[in-house]
């Protein structure tokens, strides 16, 4: 018997809104939901993958420990025995930037109390979280405008390249483009990319320079009355350009602007966010690449930054890690950390880049499997998980009560007294940023790249394993 | 009589229409793309021409126009020659994929959706609504706004703003 459940789309921070045919509890294809308002059922191509991946043939669906199918209470004694082994104070968790919040407060609670107090570890490789953190230093919402407000604004300041990441921001921000000749869509980015080629106007050059300039322009023309931050930037900028006045002008002149931001530099989230705080009624919508992670963030409070664990790895502080994201080993710091680490307990939903390498495999659920918290939000399950798949909240829960311990109901959150690395604190590197290294961003990684063929790690391996099953 | 239409100022080129095309028919080459410098990418889409070259050039008659104007492949006549693919003039049919049960990809607009009252798979997922399923004739009476393209196929299939 067919079915069809309606859930969102996790690949970016839209969320846009996706039906998934069902029969008998398992996937059969997708439903573009024709009457969605915001979005018109539409999907990007990141979107339009999501049933593939839900059945793709690389699904892990069995515990395995050192290549050999076994069941979970087999795996999960073995990873409590290394753990108490290596040393709980020697064990790292890895959390993935898809996890519900509920999975991120289990988490939280799993490394402080399993593992002495310790912090999870995060792993983002786009690096949204830092811009992420940038914004809520500054008191700057993630996000406070609908489609419906984009599509009203009579001015769109597009930082990077929002249509590259989510394409289907391109369908309000054309429709204000095309519903007033006096909308203006001005694109601040390195070069000619995706979202400035349909901008009406064009700020080509170092981002961070091109957001200084602006905000120059928009303190010279008397629109700011915080003279902290802008000493920062009239000392290394002395001179705003005429880019920057001129779109200072257009933003100050604005009845409606709104500032869609992609990027993973705090500097430029740092910048743009005190925009947002000068430009009179101005709107923000942070695109990024892991749709649910503020809330993600917000519920896990605290983290460690994946360079701090690989350096602790590195030193052999660490010898046991236990990664719970669906791309650990797709980019070099990940990769590094698993080949390390004495011993690496992987929980993903798909087979990765590490697959071969880790001591241990727990099949994960992916988020239509289960029910949680995304996006502020609880989405039920719209497929069953294939085989023995878990949430990764629920084998952080399993593997807790292996190891004698009993976890607080995620759903209360939990704290920790110990000094920790706040997100705030990265972000607080907001002013030096700007002062000793203005024109040098860190490189975004092409990850999460598409168009051009390059997808997430999970997808990658989707559509090459694909195709390999094709010309066989 | 409906057809595919593109909006060429609303095509981010983000190739979203071909991997729903791939999941929904599992052909991927039945959406081609183009690339005009300093203009964009955009969907090349079948016409169903009123007179299809493709048709006229297969030796199995697996090509058919059928009477909802929509051009057909019979995968039991096809024999993979590609003499469509070589025929077609808009170079809408697949060849990279390469041969399937020695049946070329061809778009029949998603008959299946389209009985359901659905829209073709690549109109559904377009995330700007540039593909769009419209009458054939003069879909776009917007101020500013002409149809491209050859007429060829019977219709001009690109739209665009002045």
């Amino acid at each position: 018997m067919n079915e069809m459940f309606t859930s969102r789309c996790l690949f970016c921070s839209l969320g846009c809104p996706v039906g998934i045919r069902s029969r008998f509890g398992e996937p059969v294809g997708l439903h573009y939901a024709a009457d969605e308002k915001a979005t018109g059922g539409a999907l990007c191509a990141k979107g339009n993958y999501l049933c593939e991946l839900m059945t793709h043939p690389l699904r892990l669906v069995e515990p395995r420990h050192h290549g050999v199918p076994v069941g979970w209470e087999t795996a999960l004694n073995a990873l409590s025995d290394r753990i108490k082994e290596s040393g709980p104070d020697r064990t790292a968790v890895v959390l993935g930037g898809e996890v519900s919040a509920e999975d991120a407060r289990t988490a939280a609670a799993f490394t402080a109390e399993c593992l002495g107090g310790a912090l999870p570890a995060l792993h983002v490789p786009t690096g949204d979280d830092l811009a992420c953190g940038a914004l809520a230093a500054s008191g700057t919402p993630f996000m406070n405008v609908s489609f419906a407000d984009i599509a009203a604004a009579d001015c769109i300041l597009a930082v990077g390249d929002p249509f590259e990441i989510a394409p289907v921001i391109a369908r309000p921000v054309l429709g204000a483009k095309h519903a007033s000749k006096d909308t203006s869509v001005i694109a601040v980015s390195d070069d000619a990319n995706r979202t400035a080629r349909f901008a009406t106007r064009h700020v080509s050059g170092p981002v961070r320079s091109s957001l200084a300039g602006i905000m120059r322009g928009l303190a010279d023309g008397g629109k700011t009355d915080s003279p902290g931050w802008m000493n920062v930037v009239q000392e290394r900028f002395p001179d705003a350009d005429d880019d920057g006045k001129a779109v200072a002008g257009m933003l100050a002149a604005a009845e409606r602007p709104v500032l869609l931001l992609e990027t993973n530099d705090p500097a430029t989230a740092g910048l743009a966010a005190l925009i947002v705080q000068c430009v009179r009624a101005m709107g923000i919508h942070t695109v990024i690449s892991y749709g649910s992670l503020p809330w993600t963030l917000d519920a896990l409070g605290a983290y460690e930054s994946l360079e701090t664990l690989a350096a602790k790895v590195a030193r052999g502080d660490i010898r046991t890690v236990v990664a719970l994201s669906s791309e650990f080993g797709g980019d070099n710091l990940s990769l590094s950390i698993g080949r390390q680490a004495g011993f690496l307990a992987l929980a993903s939903p798909i087979d990765t880049p590490l697959t071969g390498g880790a001591e241990m495999l727990l099949p994960a659920s992916l988020w239509l499997e289960q029910a949680g918290t995304y996006f502020g939000s609880r989405l039920e399950a719209v497929a069953m998980s294939p085989g023995g798949a878990l949430s990764c909240g629920r084998i952080l829960d399993m593997l807790a009560d292996t190891m004698g311990y009993s976890l607080p109901d995620s759903g209360n959150g939990h704290t920790n007294e110990k000094e920790r690395e706040e997100p705030a604190k990265r972000a607080a590197e907001l002013a030096p940023l700007i002062k000793e290294n203005p024109e040098q961003p860190p490189a975004r990684s092409d990850i999460l790249r598409f168009g051009n063929g390059v997808m997430t790690g999970h997808m990658k391996m989707a559509t090459y394993h694909h195709t390999q099953r094709r010309r066989a | 009589m409906k057809k595919l239409f593109v909006q060429v100022d609303l095509c981010i080129g983000c190739q979203a229409h071909a991997v729903a095309c791939q999941q929904v028919r599992h052909l991927a080459d039945t959406l081609q793309s183009s690339e005009i410098a300093d203009v964009g990418t955009f969907p090349i889409v079948c016409r169903h021409c009123e007179e299809p070259a493709c048709a006229a050039a297969c030796p199995n008659e697996a090509m058919v126009r059928d009477e909802d104007g929509v051009v057909r492949r019979n995968p039991y006549r096809c024999t993979g020659c590609t003499s469509c693919v070589l025929a077609c003039p808009f170079g809408v049919l697949g060849s990279g994929m390469g041969l399937a049960l020695f049946a070329s990809g061809k778009c029949d607009l998603c008959t299946a959706r389209l009985e359901e009252g659905a829209e073709p798979a690549c109109v559904a997922t377009c995330p700007t609504g540039a593909l769009r399923y419209e009458e054939v004739g003069e879909p776009f009476t917007g101020e500013g706004e002409m149809v491209l393209g050859s007429h060829l196929s019977g219709y001009r299939s690109y739209i665009r703003r002045r």
